[in-house]
């Protein structure tokens, strides 16, 4: 059973190019990784891709884990998650823009679906469900599905402005209730 | 409490940066400041770790066994790769050329390979106008792609045969040589099995003490002027 400590001390391995300890992390942690690019990116080809890009990274940067103060796994999943939403706006790039995205009724689910059926969990959950539900929706359209704030006024129908107050108003209170 | 809902709100930047809200310009100046500003990094620290577990409650999958191999294969070319360069004196400094590629993932193959170039420097030298002889190997791990690079018999001109395999569908294999952390390609690889590249002769010192790399890329060839997804690299090794 790999404990957080184990975590830790694997990727302070990895910084200095131990090749064990970094398959010994893979092991411990790629399929956590490989379900978060599968959430976000809800396509199997590319999440794998993007996994097999998430652990280069981490290879490269292990060095820098330290300096960021993240707790072990939230690094590693922050790494993949970052890489997934990367590749997500691409994919929206290329296919054209959101709003048309948006019309299309949710016959087959797409990233969007997933992100509003992601669970609640740990206290940002239950911060979430304090927020009104489309404030709470953006926060997750914006942390899984790479929106931005544009695409967020497209969505919501508003003004940018709005939208980025929004946004803000919800932070603070997800803030509060987070550090609670 | 202050309810501040100014640009001032310092935590609330660090929050939109978690949730990639900022610009890029705006996310680089960010970065700047989480380099320098302990009180920005726990900002971020704050968020990054509230935020993610919207994704960390993703149910585990595993992963096909191939990613562990192509990581096993990066990391150990880039440990060699490491390894050659602090057992000579360093040529430049700054990113290693490793850092800056992105391994593809797997093609029709499942390419990393060694390439070789031989070249006979010093019987050319000493017995006149004999050109270099140069052969460049690369194979897949599994054998599927196969692809030679030598001379040409005048010495001015590459040739590459390709005896086995293809670039996938949709994209062109690209050749490149490397040094000093320059990077420059000889060209786009015809679709032809057995092909010439024209090297300029301004180019042909450059491949001394350097390396090669065939990369995907779409049709055309790499429009940035840099290999964008590498498929193998090796250092040229000299007989």
């Amino acid at each position: 059973m790999t404990t957080t400590a184990d975590i830790e001390d694997l990727i302070a391995r990895v910084a200095v190019q131990d090749a064990a300890a970094f398959e010994a992390l893979y092991a411990a942690t790629s399929a956590k990784l490989f379900g978060v690019t599968l959430r976000i990116l809800n396509n199997r080809s590319e999440a794998e891709d993007v996994v097999q890009d998430a652990y280069i990274k981490i290879w490269n940067n292990a060095d820098r884990y330290r300096a960021n103060g993240l707790s072990p796994m939230t690094w590693l999943i922050t790494v993949a998650r970052n890489t997934a939403i990367d590749r997500l706006r691409k994919r929206r790039l290329s296919a054209g823009d959101l709003t048309e995205a948006a019309e299309v009724p949710d016959a087959a689910p797409g990233p969007e679906a997933a992100v509003i059926a992601s669970s609640e969990s740990a206290r940002i959950g239950a911060c979430l469900a304090e927020l009104e539900a489309q404030k709470s929706d953006a926060v997750r359209r914006a942390y899984l599905g790479g929106e931005t704030y544009q695409d967020l006024a497209d969505r919501y129908d508003v003004p940018l402005n709005t939208v980025r107050t929004w946004l803000r108003r919800s932070l603070i209170k997800l803030k509060e209730c987070l550090s609670r | 409490m202050i309810d501040d809902t100014t640009d001032k709100d310092d935590g609330l930047i660090a929050a939109e940066y978690a949730l990639g809200l900022l610009t890029p310009d705006e996310a680089r100046a960010f970065e700047d400041l989480l380099a320098i500003d302990p009180a920005f990094r726990s900002d971020y620290a704050f968020w990054a770790e509230g935020l993610s577990s919207m994704a960390a409650d993703a149910p585990e999958v595993t992963p096909p066994p191939d990613i562990l191999s192509r990581l096993k294969a990066y990391v150990a070319a880039d440990r060699a790769e490491r390894a050659g360069r602090s057992a000579t004196a360093p040529v430049s400094a700054g990113v290693p050329f490793w850092r800056r590629l992105r391994i593809l993932p797997p093609l029709a193959g499942g390419l990393l390979a060694a390439l070789v170039l031989l070249w006979g420097v010093d019987r050319f030298v000493s017995l006149g106008p004999v050109p270099p002889a140069a052969v460049a190997e690369l194979v897949s791990e599994d054998e599927s792609l196969q692809v030679t690079v030598s001379y040409t018999e005048d010495g001015r001109s590459l040739r590459v045969e390709r005896l086995a395999g293809a670039a996938p569908p949709g994209r062109v294999l690209e050749l490149w040589v490397i040094k000093d952390g320059q990077t420059i390609s000889l060209g786009v690889l015809p679709d032809d099995r057995d092909a010439t590249l024209q090297v300029a002769e301004a180019l042909q010192p450059m491949l001394r003490g350097a390396r090669c790399a065939i990369s995907v890329e779409l049709p055309g060839g790499s429009i940035s002027g840099t290999p964008d997804q590498v498929l193998a690299v090796a250092p040229i090794v000299w007989s």
